[in-house]
C-alpha cells in the first residue's frame, strides 16, 4: 500500500515537474517581450528596463528557471502581469465556482447515469435499451458549448425560467441553485452519457460471469443480483471512466462558464489569454494539471475501497 | 450480415465528406459575400436557410464550414494517428527505454485537459488552420500511442511472432506483416472516435475565437456569431448547432457500430448473461404417473441455434434419483451432462432452449412438481432451499467483493432467515471443515485456497438443508489431494443430511466409483447406459462405457488408451447410433436408426443394439 502510494505520488511529482518545465520554456520562447506587452509601445526604454528587472527577466534563463521552480514548490506562482495581484489569489477567488459546478455536474451525471446504464443493460435489445443508447450517443456528441447555448436559449431566453447570466451576487441558496441549474445541467448531460455507456457495457460483461449464476442458484432475488452482485463489480470501470472524464469535464467547464458568463477558471483563463498575461497563464496551467493529477490519484485510491483484491502492489 | 449495421452511419459519414469535398463545385452563394440589406432575413428562394448577421448566405457557410471543420479534424487525426501509432508500436515492441520515453510522455500529455493544451498552443502560435491542426494532432497522439502500445504488447506475446523473432527476421518486416493487421481494428475504432473529438475541439476553439480566423466559415465560428443575435434570430443558432451535433453523432454512431461488428458481445437481445429466465414449457405435462423417487427426468430435449436451424444438444434423456441416493452423470465434455443438471435448477445458459420433457421433483410435502413448467417465482423459492448447486470453478463462482460470511448469509436470507445469522454461519463453516470459522467468515474469497473456496460453495449449498444437491464437476478444478478431501466432505454431508439426493456430474470414473450408488453415462447428448455403479463397471453393456473404463488411468497404466475419434458436432449427428463412427463393434444396421433403449436387467438400461454380445 505504502510503496504503491509512493510510486503514484512519485509519478504525480514527475508529471508536475515536467509541466512546470514545459510551461516555463513555452512562455520564454514566446514571441514578444512581456514588458513591452504590459507597458505598451509608447513606453520609454528606462521604464521597460525597470520592469524587466522587477519581473526578473534580465536574469539568465537557468536562474529564472530555478527561481520559478523554487517559488512554485512553495505555492507562489508569481504575480499577474496585468492586475499585479498574486496569481494564487486570483485563482483561489474563482476556483470554488468551478469546483462547485464540476462536482454538481459529476454528481448529477452519476446519479442519473448509473441507474440508466443498469436499466439499459437489463433491458438489452428492448425499447428502453435502444432509447437510452441513442440518448447517450447524442449526449456525448453534444459539444459542451452547444448544450449550454441551447439550454440557455430555451430555458433562459425563451421560457425565462432561469437567469441568463449566472454571475455571482446570489444571496439565498434558492437563487444560487437557480443560477447553477443550467450550467450544471449542460455539463451533467455529457457526463451522464459517458456514465450510462460504461455502466451498460460493464453490466453486460459482469452479468455473464459465473458468480451471477451462483447468486441465482442461491435463490437471490433479481434485484439483489442486479444491484448488489452485478453493479458492485461494475464500480471499478465506472470509477475509471469518471476519473478520466473529470479531466474533460474541467476543460468543458471553461466553455460552459463563458457561455453563462459565470465566474470561474474558464473566464479567468480566457482573459489571461486575450491579455497575454503569461504569469497568470502559467499559474493556471499548473493548477489545472495539479487538479488532474489529484483526480488520478484519488481514482487509484478509490479502487482499493471498491475491490478487496486491489493490493496496491 | 453484421456488416449491414455499418450501412447507415457509413452513408451518413460518407455523404458528409462528399458534401464537404464537393463544396466549392456546388452552385451555392459565396459564403463570405456580405449583404447588409439582407441582414438576419429568414429563408428565401435565394437563401434557403436565410442570411446571417452580415447578410451572408447561411447554407453556403454551413457547407463550406463543413469543409473547413472536417478537413482540420481529419488531417489532425491522421497526423496524430500516424505519429501515435508509430510511437506506440515502437514502445510496445522494443520495450526498455523506448517504452519508458514514449509511454511516460504520453501519460504526461494526457494529464493536460485537451482543451487547455489546445488553448495554450493556439495562444503561443496565434490562431489559424495550421496551428489548429498541429495542436489537435498533439492532443490526440497519446491516445493512439496507448491503443497501439496495448495492441502491440498483446500481439508480441503470440507464438508466431515470438517464432519470427527467434528466426531472426528483421523487426520492421515482422511489425509490418503481423502487427499491423492485428492492431488495425482497435485503431480504426480510435480513428473515428478521434475525428469526432477533433470536430468537438475545433468547434470549441473557434467558438472562443481562437480557431478558424474569420471571415472563413466554420461551424464553431457560426455559433459564436449567432450567439450575439440569438434573441432576435434563434434559427441562425440552430443550423450550425444541428450540423455540428449531427456530424459528431454520425461519427460516433459509425464508431459504435464498428465496435459492435468487431466485438459483437454488447449487442444481442434478451436478458443478458445469467440474468436470463428461461421460459417455462408451454406444452402440457405428459401426465405420466407420479414418480417413486425424489427426481425424475423424462424425455428431456434441449436445443441450441445451429448454422442450419436448431440442433438438439440433449435428446430424450430420462433419469431417476431416489432420496438419499447419489447418481453420477458421466461423459466427455460436450455430452450434455452439465446442461442436464442446469436444467433441473433453471439456470441454463441463454443460448439453450428447453424443447420437450418433464422434470418431476417431489417436494417435502410429497407433491410432485414439474420444474420445467414451474413459473420463475416458484422455482426461485426452491433454488437454494430444496435444490442446491455446486459449480465447477470455485474461484469464478464466488462474488469477489463479498466476504465468506456474507455469501452464506445471502443464501439464508434469500429464504426468509432473519435476525443475526453469525452463529449459523460459523456452524456451517465448521461443518464444512474450514479452519477457524469465525475468522474465515471475515475473509474474502481471494484470501482462501481453491479447496477452501469449494468448501464455502458447499456450505452455501447445504445452508438451507436441501433435498437435492446438484454438483457440477465440483473437484475438477482442484488438485488431487484436495479432490479426495472434498469428496469425503460431500459423502459425510450426505450422511449428516438424511435423505439428501445428489446428482454428481463428472468425467472422472475414479470419482464415480468412490462417491455414487448409480451411474448414468451420456454420449453426444444422449443417455447411453445406466445402472448400479458396481455392476456397470464390472460388466458394461454399451461399447462407449467399456471404452471409457478402458481409458481411465486408474489402476493399470498400460491399458491407458484414449477413445479414437471425436464427439460428432451437434449439427452433424450420425443418423443411427451416435457412437457408430467411433464404435469398434459397429455394424451396418447400427446406422439404420437410433437404437432403442434396452433393459438388460432390472434397473439397467442401454442404448446399444449389440449389448448382448458384450462379454
Ligand atoms: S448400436 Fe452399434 S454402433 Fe452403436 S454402440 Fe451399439 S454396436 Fe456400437
Amino acid at each position: 500500500m505504502v510503496s504503491f502510494l509512493a510510486k503514484r505520488l512519485g509519478f504525480a511529482v514527475i508529471t508536475l515537474f515536467c509541466v512546470l518545465t514545459l510551461v516555463f520554456l513555452l512562455v520564454r520562447i514566446l514571441p514578444g517581450d512581456p514588458a513591452l506587452v504590459i507597458l505598451g509601445d509608447q513606453a520609454s526604454p528606462e521604464s521597460l528596463m525597470a520592469l524587466r528587472q522587477r519581473l526578473g527577466l534580465d536574469q539568465p534563463l537557468p536562474v529564472q528557471y530555478a527561481r520559478f521552480l523554487m517559488q512554485s514548490v512553495q505555492g507562489d506562482l508569481g504575480r499577474s502581469m496585468i492586475s499585479g495581484r498574486p496569481v494564487m489569489d486570483e485563482i483561489l477567488t474563482v476556483l470554488p465556482y468551478t469546483l462547485e459546478l464540476t462536482m454538481a455536474a459529476l454528481l448529477l451525471g452519476a446519479l442519473l447515469g448509473v441507474p440508466a446504464g443498469v436499466w439499459a443493460a437489463v433491458k438489452r435489445g428492448r425499447t428502453p435499451d435502444y432509447i437510452l443508447r441513442f440518448l447517450s450517443l447524442v449526449g456525448l456528441s453534444l459539444p459542451a458549448f452547444v448544450a449550454a447555448i441551447v439550454l440557455l436559449m430555451v430555458f433562459a431566453i425563451q421560457l425565462r425560467w432561469f437567469p441568463v447570466i449566472s454571475a455571482g451576487g446570489a444571496n439565498t441558496l434558492a437563487e444560487r441553485l437557480r443560477q447553477m441549474a443550467l450550467p450544471t445541467l449542460a455539463l451533467a448531460l455529457i457526463m451522464m452519457a459517458y456514465i450510462t455507456r460504461v455502466t451498460r457495457s460493464a453490466m453486460l460483461e459482469v452479468l455473464s460471469q459465473d458468480f451471477i449464476r451462483t447468486a441465482r442458484a442461491k435463490g437471490a432475488s433479481p434485484s439483489r443480483v442486479i444491484w448488489n452482485h452485478a453493479l458492485g463489480n461494475c464500480l471499478i470501470p465506472i470509477t475509471t471512466v469518471v476519473g478520466l472524464y473529470l479531466g474533460i469535464l474541467i476543460g468543458n467547464s471553461v466553455l460552459t462558464e463563458i457561455v453563462f458568463s459565470r465566474p470561474g477558471l474558464g473566464k479567468l483563463i480566457l482573459s489571461a489569454l486575450t491579455q497575454r498575461d503569461y504569469t497568470l497563464l502559467q499559474g493556471m496551467i499548473v493548477i489545472y494539471t495539479l487538479m488532474v493529477v489529484v483526480v488520478n490519484l484519488l481514482t487509484d485510491l478509490t479502487y482499493g475501497f471498491l475491490d478487496p483484491r486491489v493490493k496496491y502492489k | 450480415m453484421r456488416g449491414q449495421r455499418l450501412l447507415l452511419p457509413g452513408v451518413l459519414v460518407g455523404g458528409m465528406l462528399l458534401v464537404a469535398l464537393a463544396g466549392p463545385l456546388l452552385p451555392i452563394a459565396d459564403p463570405v459575400r456580405q449583404d447588409v440589406a439582407g441582414r438576419l432575413t429568414l429563408s428565401s428562394a435565394a437563401h434557403w436557410l436565410g442570411q446571417d448577421e452580415f447578410g451572408r448566405d447561411v447554407l453556403s457557410r454551413l457547407i463550406i464550414g463543413a469543409r473547413v471543420s472536417l478537413s482540420i479534424a481529419v488531417v489532425s487525426t491522421v497526423l496524430g494517428a500516424v505519429v501515435g501509432t508509430l510511437l506506440g508500436i515502437i514502445g510496445g515492441y522494443f520495450r526498455g527505454l523506448a517504452e519508458m520515453v514514449t509511454m511516460r510522455t504520453a501519460e504526461i500529455v494526457l494529464c493536460f485537459p485537451p482543451l487547455l493544451l489546445a488553448l495554450l498552443v493556439v495562444t503561443l502560435l496565434g490562431p489559424g488552420a495550421a496551428t489548429l491542426i498541429l495542436c489537435l494532432a498533439i492532443v490526440f497522439t497519446p491516445a493512439f500511442a496507448r491503443v497501439a502500445y496495448a495492441a502491440t504488447l498483446s500481439v508480441r506475446s503470440l507464438d508466431y511472432v515470438t517464432a519470427q523473432v527467434a528466426l531472426g527476421k528483421p523487426a520492421a518486416l515482422i511489425l509490418w506483416r503481423t502487427l499491423l493487421p492485428n492492431i488495425a481494428p482497435p485503431l480504426i475504432v480510435q480513428l473515428s472516435l478521434t475525428v469526432a473529438a477533433a470536430l468537438l475541439l475545433e468547434s470549441g476553439l473557434s467558438f472562443l475565437g481562437l480557431g478558424v480566423v474569420p471571415p472563413a466559415p466554420s461551424w464553431g465560428l457560426m455559433i459564436r456569431g449567432a450567439r450575439t443575435t440569438m434573441e432576435h434570430a434563434p434559427l441562425l443558432l440552430l443550423w450550425p448547432c444541428l450540423a455540428l451535433t449531427g456530424a459528431v453523432l454520425a461519427l460516433n454512431l459509425l464508431c459504435d457500430r464498428l465496435r459492435e461488428v468487431l466485438d459483437p458481445r454488447g449487442s444481442g437481445s434478451g436478458r443478458p448473461g445469467f440474468l436470463r429466465i428461461f421460459p417455462t414449457l408451454r406444452t402440457p405435462s405428459p401426465n405420466s404417473a407420479a414418480p417413486a423417487g425424489l427426481l425424475a427426468v423424462r424425455g428431456l430435449t434441449l436445443e441450441i441455434a445451429g448454422p442450419h436451424g436448431p440442433v438438439a444438444v440433449v435428446r430424450d434423456v430420462s433419469l431417476t434419483l431416489a432420496a438419499g441416493e447419489t447418481l453420477a452423470l458421466v461423459g466427455e465434455s460436450g455430452s450434455g451432462k452439465t446442461l442436464t443438471a442446469l436444467t433441473a435448477i433453471g439456470l441454463l445458459p441463454s443460448t439453450v432452449r428447453v424443447v420437450a420433457g418433464e422434470i418431476l421433483y417431489t417436494d417435502r410435502q410429497g407433491v410432485a412438481r414439474d420444474l420445467l413448467r414451474l413459473p420463475e417465482k416458484d422455482l426461485r423459492r426452491l433454488r437454494g432451499k430444496d435444490l442446491a448447486m455446486i459449480f465447477q470453478d470455485p474461484s469464478s463462482s464466488l462474488n469477489p467483493l463479498l466476504r465468506v460470511g456474507a455469501h452464506l448469509e445471502e443464501t439464508l436470507r434469500a429464504h426468509h432467515a432473519t435476525g443475526s445469522l453469525g452463529a449459523r454461519v460459523v456452524e456451517l463453516l465448521r461443518q464444512v471443515g474450514l479452519p477457524d470459522p469465525p475468522r474465515s467468515a471475515q475473509l474474502y474469497p481471494h484470501e482462501l485456497s481453491g479447496g477452501q473456496r469449494q468448501r464455502v460453495m458447499i456450505a452455501a449449498a447445504v445452508a438451507n438443508h436441501p433435498r437435492l444437491l446438484l454438483a457440477d464437476e465440483p473437484t475438477t478444478a482442484l488438485d488431487v489431494t484436495v479432490q479426495a478431501q472434498i469428496l469425503e466432505l460431500l459423502a459425510g454431508l450426505k450422511q449428516a443430511e438424511g435423505g439428501l439426493g445428489m446428482l454428481f456430474v463428472t468425467h472422472n470414473l475414479a470419482v464415480v466409483a468412490r462417491i455414487s450408488d448409480r451411474v448414468a453415462v451420456m454420449y453426444a447428448g444422449e443417455l447411453v447406459e445406466e445402472g448400479p455403479v458396481a455392476v456397470v463397471f464390472a460388466q458394461p453393456r454399451h461399447p462407449y462405457t467399456a471404452a471409457l473404463i478402458a481409458s481411465t488411468p486408474e489402476g493399470d497404466a498400460e491399458r491407458l488408451t484414449a477413445i479414437p475419434g471425436t464427439v460428432p458436432q451437434s449439427w452433424a449427428m450420425p443418423p443411427g447410433c451416435r457412437f457408430a463412427p467411433r464404435c469398434s463393434m459397429a455394424l451396418p444396421i447400427c446406422d439404420d436408426g437410433p437404437p432403442p433403449v434396452a433393459m438388460p436387467a432390472p434397473g439397467r438400461s442401454t442404448r446399444c443394439l449389440r449389448w448382448k454380445e458384450m462379454a
